[in-house]
């Protein structure tokens, strides 16, 4: 085996079990010859696994009869969970004046000058999704432990990625996610940013409303102009969350944030 | 006997919407055709009993449902069955598996075109052999065989791209 096309066909055939015994075995032979071979195998089994492990339940209801089933149950948790959500934002303006950082973070303004940077990039420009090899270099670029949220459940598209090395040499991440009906929203995530309260915090200026939070050594600025308040709160609350535990969203998470979409208005940047 | 064929169908959920992530591209439009698909499977007359029947006969049905919301839409159906699979030169790449997870890979499946989407969800998705991918797309196995081939190797391209942009100079002095 060489490497051309009909190899490449066989290799695929062979990690979906399609070959006979004998072809099989003859890839293996093969493959105990060939460490580039063998790579090769590696990587193609890796990426069907990968694409396996990618499925997800949709959250849909199943007509017909029967008995209840686990979406009514989700539907309640979902709305727990904009409930809790709503007694967050409550409690957050409520608590937060005694936060020292009430006023905001010097960051913070920092967050929003990429938030701008990216805004005029994107009126100019065409939609576009990160490649996967940018999203992998542009985390690693930052340091471990930074989590960049999948928002296709609220309807939000990551169009942009990058790494910027602001003034004290810090590294920061700026991604900008794309609705379909005129929303932006921002994500800093800034190596650092000591004076950070570790919980969820609202924060609201001219240009428009912010959250900021410290998790896994990083800091945190989710930023929304023109966008129905609810909807955000449950947004950032369910970045914040998920930050916290560097997990996906959970399907309650999912339904939360599709529903909150569906409530709200197109934004009005 | 309702309860059973929620269970039976609920199995199949995961891999529908996968499937029809790959058809639509668009996971609200995906979330709606499997929805669809589920009503009209649950309230079908004939179920087929054997496993593989019924997952095929599955599929189809979200194929069908999205093949008419496409003639709903735009008049024709433009699923991309045509595409051409001739023959190149292939390219051997050496391959950093770290890059590969299930982000980069959601990520990358929006970027193939509908055909390679498709063999891909059939596949590993759906679970199908090249046989019954083969009768299930009325095409020849020798062609699932070249055309999933290809479709991963384009897959780990767009994995592999990068796209980091540096912020522009100016920018960068805007922000001291």
């Amino acid at each position: 085996m060489n490497g051309d096309r009909q190899d490449l066909k066989r290799i695929n055939a062979y990690i979906d079990g399609e070959l006979s015994s004998a072809e099989a075995a003859e890839v293996a032979g093969a493959l105990a010859l060939d460490r580039a071979l063998a790579e090769r195998v590696a990587t193609l089994s890796h990426l069907k696994a990968t694409i396996q492990a990618s499925l997800e339940t949709p959250d849909v209801e199943l007509h017909g009869g029967g008995a209840p089933h686990g979406s009514h149950l989700r539907y309640a948790m979902a709305m727990v969970a904009c409930a809790a959500v709503l007694l967050l934002v409550v409690f957050g303006a409520t608590m937060a004046p005694w936060w020292p950082g009430r006023h905001a973070p010097t960051a913070l303004t920092r967050a929003w000058e990429l938030h701008a940077a990216w805004t005029r990039e994107s009126d100019a420009a065409a939609p576009r999704s990160p490649a996967g090899g940018a999203v992998l270099a542009a985390l690693e670029a930052v340091g471990p432990h930074v989590y960049l949220p999948d928002l296709t459940a609220a309807r939000l598209t990551l169009d942009s990625l990058r790494v910027v090395r602001l003034d004290d040499g810090t590294k920061a991440l700026h991604a900008g996610y794309l609705g379909t009906r005129g929303c932006r929203i921002s994500l800093v995530v800034i190596q650092g940013a000591n004076d950070l309260p570790g919980e969820l915090t609202e924060f609201e200026r001219a240009a428009g409303q912010s959250y900021v939070w410290r998790s896994g050594g990083h800091g945190y600025f989710l930023l929304a102009e023109g966008m129905d308040p609810g909807r955000f709160a449950v947004i950032a609350d369910s970045v914040y969350r998920a930050s916290q535990e560097m997990n996906p969203f959970d399907s309650e998470t999912r339904t939360a944030l599709r529903e909150s979409r569906e409530r709200s208005a197109p934004c009005h940047a | 006997m309702a309860n059973a064929q929620h269970e039976r169908i609920e199995a199949y959920l995961a891999r529908l919407f996968g499937y029809a992530i790959s058809l639509a591209n668009d996971r609200e439009t995906a979330r709606d055709l499997v929805q669809e698909c589920a009503v009209k499977a649950l309230s079908a007359g004939r179920i087929p009993q054997d496993e593989a029947a019924y997952r095929a006969w599955l599929f189809r049905i979200l194929r069908n449902a999205f093949l008419d919301r496409q003639r709903r839409e735009t008049g024709t159906p433009i699923i991309d069955n045509d595409l051409s699979d001739v023959e190149e030169d292939a390219q051997i790449w050496r391959y950093d598996d770290r890059m590969i997870s299930v982000l980069t890979v959601r990520l990358g499946l929006t970027r193939l075109s509908e055909a390679h989407r498709e063999i891909i969800a059939l596949v590993d998705f759906g679970g199908f052999t090249y046989a019954e991918a083969a009768g299930f797309l009325e095409i020849p196995r020798g062609t699932v065989m070249s055309r999933l081939s290809r479709a991963r190797e384009a897959l780990l391209e767009t994995i592999k791209e990068s796209n980091v942009q540096p912020m522009p100079r100016d920018e960068r002095r805007a922000m001291k």
